[in-house]
């Protein structure tokens, strides 16, 4: 009993019975992962990177966290500013670290149940509310001016102005506070940046009117506000495909006028805008006395063609008793 | 003295009423093409005001409730949510005394005003519309088919969907014909708006005898009676021929001064309300038939005139190109002053 040898057998063959009896198995977890391993179903522990030994007789590999810090791109809308709605992407580094950032057995217990489209979405959640105040505390900061323009009302969320720059100064500051406490660690190395700021429709409709209407008024200066309007709206309703002229009257004395075509598409389907000597039209007004001059002159699309002299119907007859449809 | 004399006969305009409650019956759209003067607002008022007080007969027996509302088309600010405003103003005003709809939900924000006054007509009409044929006259849309973008126009059209479509439609008012007025967008080829009412353009003609005498006999009774039969029927067959602008401004002038029974059209034709009113007509007509006009009271006209003149008999206009009888020997008179002049007119 006291050979040696005998002694390393057994306990090889008691530890052959109890490897075989617990299942043990070793596995390799790379640098970037971890191994949330539950024990006859309560967490036990963070596992990785390099080899680790499971009992799978008792403990069950639950998720694989990846713990790469990396960059991602978080997008965060139903923002308002000022009462504009807006939203943004934002873009920083972040790692999944739970052993760094919880030092609570209870916690990390907690946290460790959630998988990393679940974290995403408390990231998402984080960032939300991290601008939700900072943006409340600069509209605090810059009281708005009664009649602001919708430009000013956005300037604070623009990239590169500053009220932007202390936006983010304040978004990364809380969510460095707040990120470990979902077990995500914000790298302090790399800046928190805005790739796209997320604005309705109707506003960068609203900021192409103006800078069509900026363009128009630097060629006619002298172009009523109401044409400018009817000009403008055409030009955003038209099919640029079938409409084809839009004319104005540019002066009091009606001899210039401007002619505003829209093309049939590539190079020459731009808007072209050509001032044109103005054809005799019979005025509109007050009635005054007529010359042959301005009531029989008239512009060449104008004429009725033989089309035009077919549309016209005559009333139908009406016979009592009849019940009469369109 | 109260007026005993309702302002409508029972008969008033009616092929051109019961071809409008045909339409808005079937949720149609049609256009009414009429010169200046010739009485289109008095058929927007009756539509409007007087059709459920007076003429029940066109109501008897109908199953539909119908809303009228109107818009002026010359009262349009060339911005869209003028227009809307205006349509939602007269909804408004029309069906004061309706349940109101339920308010739209806050959380859809609307960041324009023509989009928010959009969305408020398109939920008020799809309110009313779930009891009423809605028509709304577009009154004197000459300026507004011409000139505002097809992008407004097109949205008229939008305001008819799936659930409305047989419930809601228009009345267009022009002087001029609407492809003409919108060839600058082409209304033709492009317009979905148009495509509602392109085969129903119907024209718009003088009153009838019926519709005159009445006419005529309601100012007399509201004036005191200063006129005779006689005198109101001369004004009716001889002078105004049916026009209502005309027959107004005569009857306000022949209650002034009393004419020469004998040269009853020279003295009437050198009043400047009536050159001013003949004026006004002549320069609702198209171009084109401006000429053939005149040329018709020079006896030139040409042979490539005939389409013209055929359009001029379907307004009413010309009555008999053989004997070249117009609807009034007073517009007559215009042209050929106009005409005889060389081209200059001082009325």
């Amino acid at each position: 009993m006291d050979d040696p040898v005998f002694i390393f057998g057994f306990v090889v063959v008691i530890l052959l019975l109890v490897l075989l009896l617990l299942r043990i198995r070793v596995r390799v977890v790379p640098e970037e992962e971890r191994l949330i391993i539950y024990r006859l179903g309560r967490f036990s522990r963070v596992a990785g990177p390099g080899p680790v030994l499971i009992l799978q007789r008792i403990e069950t590999v639950v998720r694989t966290i990846r713990v790469r810090d990396e960059p991602v791109s978080y997008v965060t809308q139903g923002l308002f500013i000022y009462d504009i709605p807006f939203g943004f992407t934002l873009n920083f580094w972040r790692s999944f670290d739970l052993q760094n950032t919880v030092n609570d057995r209870e916690t990390l217990a907690k946290l460790a149940q959630f998988d990393d489209n679940e974290r995403e979405q408390m990231i998402t959640t984080k960032i939300r509310e991290a601008l939700v105040h900072c943006l409340t505390a600069a509209q605090q900061r810059r009281p708005l001016a009664p009649a602001a323009t919708v430009i000013e009302r956005l300037l604070p969320v623009v990239p590169g102005f500053p009220e932007c720059d202390n936006i983010l100064a304040g978004v990364r500051q809380e969510l460095a506070q707040t990120l470990p406490s979902i077990g995500v660690l914000l790298n302090s190395v790399h800046p928190i940046t805005i790739t796209r700021l997320h604005l309705n429709q109707d506003l960068i409709a609203g900021f192409t009117r103006n800078r069509t209407a900026e363009l128009l008024r630097q060629k006619f200066p002298n172009l009523p506000e109401d044409a400018m309007i009817q000009v403008i709206t055409s030009i955003e309703g038209a099919n640029p495909l079938s409409v084809s002229r839009f004319s104005v009257n540019d002066s009091p004395n009606h001899n210039i006028r401007p002619e505003i075509r829209v093309g049939s598409g590539g190079a020459e389907g731009r808007i072209r805008i050509t001032p044109v000597q103005e054809e005799t039209k019979a005025p509109e007004g007050p009635v005054q006395p007529m010359t042959k001059s301005n009531t029989t002159q008239k512009e060449p699309d104008e004429r009725l063609s033989k089309g035009d002299l077919s549309l016209l119907k005559r009333v139908p007859r009406y016979i009592p008793g009849q019940q009469r449809s369109a | 003295m109260a007026n005993n004399i309702p302002r409508y006969p029972p008969t008033y305009r009616q092929n051109e009423i019961h071809l409008i409650m045909g339409a808005a019956r079937q949720g149609q759209s049609l256009c009414l093409m009429g010169i200046a003067g010739i009485g289109k607002s008095n058929i927007t008022n009756f539509l409007r005001y007087a059709l459920y007080q007076d003429q029940q007969q066109y109501l008897v027996h109908d199953p539909y409730k119908f809303l009228f509302p109107v818009i002026e088309g010359n009262a349009w600010d060339q911005k869209l949510q003028g227009l809307w405003g205006a349509m939602l103003a007269e909804l408004d005003e029309i069906a004061r005394d309706l349940p109101h709809p339920p308010p739209i939900d806050p959380q859809i924000l609307q960041l324009s005003e023509d989009q928010r006054a959009f969305s408020l007509l398109r939920a008020r009409l799809q309110w009313l519309t779930q009891n009423y044929q809605i028509m709304f006259i577009l009154d004197d849309f000459d300026k507004v088919l011409q000139t505002a973008p097809l992008s407004l126009l097109e949205q008229l059209s939008t305001l008819r969907n799936a659930g409305n479509r047989d419930k809601l439609s228009y009345l267009i008012f022009t002087k001029k014909l609407p492809a003409v007025l919108g060839r600058g967008h082409p209304l033709q080829n492009n317009s979905k708006f148009y495509d509602l009412f392109k085969d129903a353009v119907y024209a718009l003609e003088p009153y009838n005898r019926e519709d005159a005498q009445q006419m005529l006999t309601f100012l007399n009774e509201n004036a005191g009676k200063p006129l005779g039969t006689q005198d109101l029927i001369l004004i009716r067959e001889k002078l105004s021929g049916g026009h209502a602008g005309l027959a107004k401004i005569i009857f306000d002038s022949w209650c002034r001064t009393r004419p020469d029974p004998e040269d009853l059209v020279i003295f009437f034709a050198k009043k400047t309300a009536v050159s001013n009113e003949c004026q006004r007509i002549y320069r609702g007509l198209h171009a084109d038939e401006q000429e053939v006009a005149l040329r018709l009271v020079r006896n030139q006209p040409k042979a490539e005139d005939q389409a013209i003149i055929v359009q001029l008999i379907r307004r009413g206009l010309l009555l008999d190109q053989a004997t070249g009888e117009w609807f009034s020997p007073l517009f007559v008179e215009f042209l050929r002053s106009y005409a005889v002049e060389g081209g200059k007119y001082h009325g």
